[in-house]
């Protein structure tokens, strides 16, 4: 199962198919590489977002909101794959000298992307982070569906992302830009979107 | 050595706000080692010196302070310490688990 070609997500050898596969199987039968793996778990976790959405989509009424572009899908899902790399160690305070606490750069992204995920109608498409003179500012881009208010929204998640950085990490937050990439209004079967 | 980092897991586990543990080796590394030596605690802990230094990559609970769960996760582990143990504790929070 693994990808000896690769180092795959978190250089466990696993491709985001093979932990598709994975979750799709329950997570059965248990693979301590992918269980242990913080980055293969923050796949994982996406990955579940992802197709909750999906199938809140097919459940609503095909005339409404018509499938989403299996192309946008991908294109999400290696953001994904590549914003779950844990990078750095941003430091966190400590009062003992011989302790030392930090948070990795992929833990925040995810805190990022779950905050906008979180606000309804909205799905985050990518996110990054910027230092500049010790001050990081945020740029994220999200899709809306169909019906969603866009400038609340928007303002919806720059509001949640500002916030969840400020309960989980102890970085000066300079700005969190927020770009609405997209509505999501695809064609009936046969139309172009 | 490995009697203590199981100790110390088992410690960490069951601190409010920890959900989960991660391997803090890279993974090919960790495999390695697993194939010749069995499944290892995911706790480290070596000797350096005279002092140990313990680790560990957890998954918090975004319920609470990220960093409030990691001081927590550094105290539990020098409490639990043999007393008079000199230390170099690290923590670093892999996930924050919504």
């Amino acid at each position: 199962m693994t990808d000896p070609s690769a180092n795959g997500i978190g250089g466990t050898g696993y491709t985001l198919e093979q932990l598709g596969e994975y979750l799709d199987a329950g997570r059965q039968p248990a693979v301590p590489a992918i269980d242990d793996s913080a980055e293969c778990q923050a796949v994982l976790a996406s990955l579940e977002r992802v197709g909750s959405l999906s199938r809140e989509l097919v459940t609503r009424d095909a005339a409404e909101i018509p499938a989403l572009d299996e192309s946008w899908f991908g294109s999400l899902l290696g953001a994904i794959t590549r914003e779950v790399k844990a990078g750095r160690d941003i430091p966190l305070a400590s009062s003992d000298p011989r302790t030392h606490l930090s948070i990795t750069e992929g833990a925040i992204r995810e805190v990022v992307r779950a905050a906008g995920d979180s606000v309804e109608g909205v799905l985050v498409g990518r996110c990054g982070l910027h230092e500049t003179d010790g001050a990081v500012r945020v740029e994220l881009s999200i899709s809306v569906l169909l019906g969603t208010p866009v400038r609340q929204a928007a303002e919806a998640v720059r509001q949640a992302v500002y916030s969840e950085l400020l309960k989980h990490t102890e970085l000066a937050i300079d700005a969190v830009d927020v770009t609405v990439l997209d509505v999501h209004i695809v064609a009936w079967e046969g139309e172009q979107p | 050595m490995t009697a203590l980092a199981q100790q110390l897991e088992a410690v960490v586990r069951a601190i409010p706000g920890v959900v989960a543990l991660y391997s803090i080796q890279p993974a090919v590394l960790r495999s390695a080692r697993e194939i010749v030596a069995g499944a290892e605690p995911l706790v480290s802990v070596s000797q350096q010196g005279e002092s140990l230094r313990v680790s560990v990559s957890v998954g918090v609970d975004a319920v609470s302070q990220a960093p409030v769960t990691a001081a927590g996760v550094a105290a539990a582990i020098r409490a639990a310490l043999p007393p008079g143990t000199e230390a170099d504790v690290i923590v670093r929070v892999g996930r924050v688990i919504s």
